[in-house]
């Protein structure tokens, strides 16, 4: 029982952990995309709201790396903690993450970003001119001094209010400041819009109906499924390594079907039943079928250490 | 912590032939690449792929040899902040410095270098095409000497070129042909006295005081030489107060030369009086203070033919002439053939007068050029812009070339110093907007007008109330944060703003540097705590087959460690908006040190459950 309550503890606080880490992580992106040079840090509330919803949801589909690692650490092998593990898996999919995305839907009106407007005695870069704000932006104008870069000549350089073209608002895409994005444009957009598109894929999932829903959970019941994994190894490094392995390689799955890249397969099975595409059914079997072999698998480690026991 | 330390170094080296297997193959040399420089180039880039990857190679090899270390030996770990504990930690300490070192120097130090030596290759099919132009250009212009030194500069860089070997040779075999044909015009003994003469006028145009330059007159005096007599006693005049003794003789010796030099020698031949009517006329325009007339006048007399080429008289006022000349504008043709040559390129930046206005300069390209008393710099395609404290843009010009020095403020009185803004400062930006032709006059180079605005009052000289230090900064800084050192980095941080660059990209910049040792030995410790809970049981031991899953356990460390990056720039950005670049900083230091405290006591608390 002890173990079982300290199990569950940690689930908990791994999605304390998650939430801070959204939090944090949110808010900053959201700051390096708000900022502009020459203005102070602002705190945006709904930011951190956000990010307080976001790193919940994040550390709902990590929250199974978390809870195999525990019981890596501690090497505990009882059916109670399995069970407990079976529960907070549905606990999880079928009653936390659909109340996060309700809470999260009442409030997302006033999450809205209001773009942050340029401002003067800076230089910027745009794909073809080297641009000095004389004045800030206003309504998508400015006061500005130029040259281009390809030529130089007294007919290339220009000044006076211009109308911010769309090249120079491109060039900054996604942040309002193209020199902020030059300091920030590694971070991996790719990754964070993937994510973005699961979540709001969950949403959508949850607004059409409940057989929605549990289609779209076949990706946790996917996740939950490492469990065996961590007695695979007499070796704990090795068993560390397996779950998050795994559990990347099934983000990795589920990243390419919600890829914006493979939406041409969408095209590909239009049929639908019960109301759920061809595709997601297909999705969701795919996701089943290979549950039902780490599990399977699972049992099968277990049996051979049991044996060698 | 041997397994450890073998463990580690082992897996290094596997990896590194690995990385260095993998990225000669699958890195592709770019086409600019010369062939000779291949090899080199491939070597190279591979480094980099290996020092990039180096710090999840080390964690790896760490991580497995520390787990090993510690399954072989966890006695005396059975309460919390046991001896045993902080024997362990003392030596995983002394490691994880040296291995932070390594990381610090690879990240901070070899990768920029590699960088511009992998930058430098780029240039260098580039650098000998200009090369080859300027030796073509002064072999058809007759210069085969220095067509054949820029001929054998391409033969270095590439061996294998055939032109360059080709223009090389051509201008040798020319150069060689050309001084055996000559014939000296005057005797040696002639020669040697002539030149002894220009060196005793040269010596005396050099700044000495009164009572020296009245003895150079005096001697000049003795031997006729009347020009020299006139000149040295006028320069003692301007420079003497008006109680020198002194002033009576030197006024006696000026008048006296100036009435020999206007008076016309009836002994001498007509051509003779012609070239002396016309050395007077440059004379007299020097000491009127109309250099660029007296630059041209000595220049053409120069030019006529070699004996007046190496008239004294000539040579002299000549050289006077072109250092007057200098100081005020420069000439077009050392203006040839820089692109290639230029060190940096896009550079702008605004600086701001004490009335509130303020002067927008962009600059194509800079090329410095050591001279043999100061390094002076070429700036190609020199836009400015004047906007005047309401914002609104008053005037501005374009200049093909223009040529800049770093002057003193001392050049300057006190008054000046406070109307050109430069009174805080020791050096300031000289720029030169005018250019002429070293050869004919009327052939000049001025300031443009930018259409539909007004031209820039500049009387050919632009001084920048800049500091010249900072000027150099910005060139730097105009290359992106990421490619400056650290020590250029620093003192720009605190002054990016002031030119229009934006503070935050490149104190960000500084920060991950600074601070990526102290994120090292965290991570390192923290490390150590994971190997500790996924060490080897008691008695168990190592099988071979785990080898075979460390490079996806590396492969792991690597998608981690690009996370704990991205969470690192983004701990640096918090700092930043918390407190600035400075008290930033040192917040960022403190939380990172508590991180160390943090982890170095998770540690310390281990403890051996399973015993």
């Amino acid at each position: 029982m002890k173990k079982v309550c300290k199990f569950v503890l940690y689930y908990v606080l791994a999605l304390l952990f998650f939430t801070f880490l959204g939090v944090f992580i949110n808010f900053l992106y959201d700051s390096s995309l708000r900022i502009v040079a020459g203005v102070p840090f602002s705190f945006n509330k709904f930011a951190l709201l956000k990010g307080c919803f976001l790193g919940l949801e994040v550390g709902i589909i990590f929250s199974p790396l978390f809870l195999c690692n525990y019981r890596i650490k501690t090497g505990s092998r009882t059916v109670p903690l399995f069970i407990s593990y079976i529960f907070l898996g549905i606990f999880s999919w079928f009653l936390l993450f659909p109340a996060v995305i309700l809470c999260e839907n009442k409030i997302s009106s006033n999450l809205l970003q209001k773009k942050t407007e340029l401002t003067a005695n800076f230089f910027r870069e745009s794909e073809s001119r080297y641009v000095y704000f004389v004045t800030d932006e206003k309504n998508n104008k400015a006061k500005i001094v130029s040259v281009e870069k390809d030529s130089p000549s007294e007919k290339n350089a220009a000044f006076g209010v211009f109308e911010l073209t769309e090249e120079f608002i491109n060039d900054s895409e996604p942040f309002s400041d193209p020199l902020i994005k030059k300091s920030y444009d590694d971070f991996p957009h790719k990754i964070k819009d993937t994510f973005s598109r699961i979540l709001y894929l969950s949403r959508d999932a949850l607004n059409k109906s409940f057989l929605h829903w549990i289609v779209f959970a076949s990706f946790g019941i996917l996740l939950w499924s490492i469990y065996g994994f961590t007695i695979f190894s007499p070796w704990k490094l090795i068993n560390y390594f397996m779950v998050f392995f795994l559990t990347v390689v099934i983000l990795f799955l589920n990243y390419f079907y919600y890829n914006e890249r493979f939406v041409f397969l969408h095209n590909l099975i239009s049929d639908s039943f019960f109301g759920i595409s061809g595709i997601e059914l297909m999705h969701g079997i795919l996701n089943a079928a290979l549950s039902f072999i780490l599990i399977v698998f699972g049992f099968i480690i277990y049996g051979i250490r049991r044996r060698k026991l | 912590m041997k397994k450890t330390i073998i463990i580690c170094s082992s897996f290094t080296v596997f990896s590194f032939i690995v990385c260095m297997i993998y990225a000669m193959i699958a890195i592709p040399v770019p086409d600019f690449v010369l062939a000779s420089s291949r090899g080199i180039y491939r070597f190279l880039n591979s480094m980099r792929f290996f020092l990039r990857m180096m710090p999840v190679i080390v964690a790896t090899g760490y991580t497995i040899g520390l787990a090993v270390e510690f399954g072989s030996d966890q006695d005396g770990s059975l309460v919390k902040f046991s001896s045993a504990m902080f024997v362990r930690y003392r030596k995983i300490m002394i490691f994880s410095l040296v291995c932070t070192c390594i990381f610090t120097f690879g990240n901070l130090i070899f990768i920029p270098l590699i960088n511009n030596k992998l930058e430098s290759y780029r240039e260098i099919p580039g650098l000998i095409r200009e090369y080859q132009n300027l030796s073509e250009k002064l072999y058809n212009s007759g210069e085969y000497e220095l067509a054949f030194i820029y001929g054998k500069k391409a033969v270095e860089i590439d061996p294998t070129n055939k032109k360059s070997y080709e223009l090389m040779i051509n201008a040798e075999l020319e150069e060689t042909k050309r001084q055996n044909e000559q014939k000296p015009i005057v005797s040696e003994k002639s020669q040697s006295s002539q030149n002894r003469k220009i060196q005793q006028r040269l010596t005396a145009s050099k700044p000495y005081e009164v009572f020296e330059l009245l003895s150079v007159a005096k001697k000049c005096v003795e031997a006729e030489d009347w020009f020299g007599a006139h000149f040295n006693s006028t320069q003692a005049l301007n420079i003497a107060s008006d109680c020198d003794i002194n002033v009576g003789e030197l006024k006696q010796i000026a008048a006296l030369s100036w009435n020999k030099l206007t008076t016309p020698d009836s002994d001498k031949l007509t051509d003779e009086q012609k070239i002396f009517a016309k050395k007077l006329e440059g004379y007299s325009a020097l000491v009127s203070g109309d250099n660029l007339r007296a630059y041209y006048i000595f220049k053409t007399l120069s030019l006529a033919s070699r004996e007046l080429s190496i008239d004294p008289d000539v040579v002299t006022y000549l050289a006077k002439s072109e250092e007057l000349v200098k100081n005020a504008c420069f000439f077009i043709d050392e203006t040839y053939n820089l692109v290639g040559f230029e060190t940096y390129n896009n550079v702008y930046f605004s600086v701001s007068n004490k009335s509130g206005s303020k002067f927008i300069v962009f600059i194509k390209g800079i090329t410095p050029v050591a001279t043999d008393s100061e390094i002076v710099q070429y700036l190609r395609g020199l836009t400015v812009f004047e906007i005047d404290r309401n914002q609104n843009v008053k005037s501005g010009y374009y200049v093909p070339y223009a040529k800049m020095l770093s002057i003193s403020t001392e050049f300057f009185d006190d008054n000046s110093r406070i109307l050109l803004g430069i009174e805080n400062f020791d050096y300031v930006p000289y720029i030169m907007l005018k250019s002429i032709d070293r050869k004919t006059e009327g052939i000049v180079s001025v300031p443009q007008k930018i259409e539909n605005l007004p031209l820039c009052e500049t009387d050919g000289f632009q001084i920048l109330p800049m500091d010249y230090n900072d000027f150099e900064l910005i060139q730097i800084a105009s290359n992106g944060a990421e490619d400056m050192e650290i020590t250029s980095l620093f003192p720009f941080v605190g002054k990016a703003e002031k030119y229009g660059y934006s503070s935050i990209v490149y104190a960000q910049s500084l920060f991950d540097r600074l601070l990526y040792p102290f994120a090292c030995l965290s991570v390192m410790i923290l490390l150590a705590v994971f190997a500790w809970n996924a060490r080897l049981k008691e008695g168990q031991t190592f099988k071979f087959k785990w080898i075979v899953m460390f490079p996806f356990l590396c492969a792991v460390f690597y998608i981690i460690y690009r996370i704990a990056l991205i969470l690192f720039k983004f701990f640096n950005f918090a700092m930043l908006g918390l407190g600035g670049y400075r008290l930033g900083l040192l917040l960022a230091l403190l939380l990172n040190l508590v991180c160390l405290v943090i982890f170095s006591v998770l540690f310390l608390s281990q403890r051996n459950t399973e015993g």
